[in-house]
């Protein structure tokens, strides 16, 4: 930690620890947590962290020389959180010693990298079944499973399938609008009688249960930015899925009207 | 306090736990839930889910079910995050989503479709309700829960006026 060069390293170290832990839906104050776990554990006497969801700010070093660096956190929609959890693992062993800082940079890339924890299909199985069990939770029988299942599936592989470029809230939109759309449509057509079970079915895998977790935990740490921030993005996220249900039922489920 | 089921419901309601176990588990691996606590993730739905289901049949209104199920989701999670050492949002992310108001919220919009502003508004504002108790439970659990973590990540970094501790 003396040299100006060993500060550099440290410096990069956390960002790039912050870096990886915020883009894959940690909570900001385990990410200033971590930060300042790391940099302690890498010799610097002053660690100063200040994560927010769309950037991070930190400064390593002694007192009277530190560096200062930022990082602009631009996407959060590739949620993986097995590599939160692996980052998170990793400062801790590094903590206790167990790794030096080159062994850190390695894992830390070795986790980026990684390929997803679980395969593609079972992913799209998971989306479906989730979907469909939702549906006999609200009331549904089997055959509101089985459209549950195949209109969750395709509001997830909607959400998938748009770049990500096209806004959060749109992408959200328009995944809701082809779920509740086919729902509606196979309601109406007589497949099945429960149009709410089946609605809801739909739109389960677009559910901001991530953004209210994370700022339910971070209101709760203190964190009055981020908190605010993200409960504000699980409401539009709710906001834009309701608006999606809204529309298709005015012009396509208007005649279904089932029992209140 | 008696069991609030009969035992012709009982059938109904095994299938019911099953699917509130596989609803919470397919939707943590969405979030990539490690593999190793996925299962897990699955039986605090499960809680949640039968929590709410219970208090509701013995009479509490739904806000106070939501919140109790917040506080059961809050408390396993917790224990859960220690057990495995992981982190706690790993489990609560599944843990809530059996309780995430549907049925209220989808209501909300078909009385607002068909011109019902009024009941739309009422239903609205259930739902919102529920929302925040899910939260105020959470939160309440939460913060007893971590009352002794505090202190060991609240160690002050070195402040840059040059007092070792920061104050």
């Amino acid at each position: 930690m003396s040299s100006g060069q060993g500060q550099d390293r440290v410096l990069d170290l956390c960002l790039r620890a912050g870096d990886l832990m915020l883009k894959h839906g940690a909570e900001t104050s385990r990410v200033e947590e971590t930060i300042v776990r790391v940099g302690r554990a890498s010799g610097a006497k002053l660690v100063h962290s200040f994560v927010t969801p769309t950037g991070i700010f930190i400064s390593v070093g002694t007192f009277g020389a530190e560096k200062t660096g930022l990082i602009r956190i631009r996407s959060t929609s590739a949620i993986n959180l097995y590599k939160v959890h692996e980052v998170n693992d990793l400062s801790r062993r590094f903590e206790r010693g167990q790794l030096t800082i080159d062994e850190m940079f390695d894992r830390l890339d070795a986790i980026d990298q990684a390929p997803p924890h679980y395969r593609i299909r079972y992913q799209h199985l998971a989306a479906a079944m989730s979907s469909g069990a939702f549906t006999i939770l609200f009331g549904g029988g089997w055959t509101e499973f089985l459209i549950g299942s195949v209109c969750g599936w395709l509001s997830n592989t909607t959400m998938e399938a748009m770049h990500e470029s096209v806004p959060r809230f749109l992408r959200v939109f328009i995944a809701a609008l082809v779920g509740v759309l086919v729902a509606a449509f196979s309601v109406k057509s007589g497949f099945s009688g429960n149009l709410e079970a089946a609605v809801i079915g739909a739109v389960i895998p677009l559910v901001p249960g991530l953004s209210l977790t994370n700022s339910i935990r971070d209101l709760m740490a203190g964190e009055l930015l981020s908190g605010v921030a993200r409960a504000s993005e699980a409401t539009l996220t709710a906001f834009a899925i309701a608006v999606a249900v809204a529309l298709v039922l005015s012009f396509v489920a208007v005649g279904v009207e089932v029992a209140p | 306090m008696t069991i609030p089921y009969t035992w012709e419901q009982i059938p109904h309601l095994l299938l019911l736990l099953l699917m509130s176990w596989i609803a919470t588990f397919g939707y943590a691996i969405l979030y990539h839930v490690p593999k190793r606590a996925s299962l897990w993730v699955g039986l605090i739905g499960m809680g949640a889910w039968i929590t709410q289901d219970i208090s509701m049949r013995w009479g509490v209104s739904a806000v106070g079910a939501a919140f109790l199920g917040g506080l059961v989701v809050s408390v396993l999670s917790e224990l859960f995050a220690r057990k495995l050492r992981m982190p706690v949002i790993v489990f609560v992310v599944g843990g809530i989503v059996p309780l995430v108001p549907g049925s209220s919220a989808f209501r909300t919009m078909r009385e607002f479709v068909t011109g019902h502003q009024l009941q739309g508004l009422a239903q609205g504002t259930n739902t919102f309700l529920i929302a925040s108790a899910i939260s105020a439970g959470l939160v309440i659990a939460g913060t007893i829960m971590r009352l002794d973590r505090r202190k060991r990540y609240e160690k002050p970094s070195g402040d840059r006026f040059g007092t070792p501790d920061g104050r």
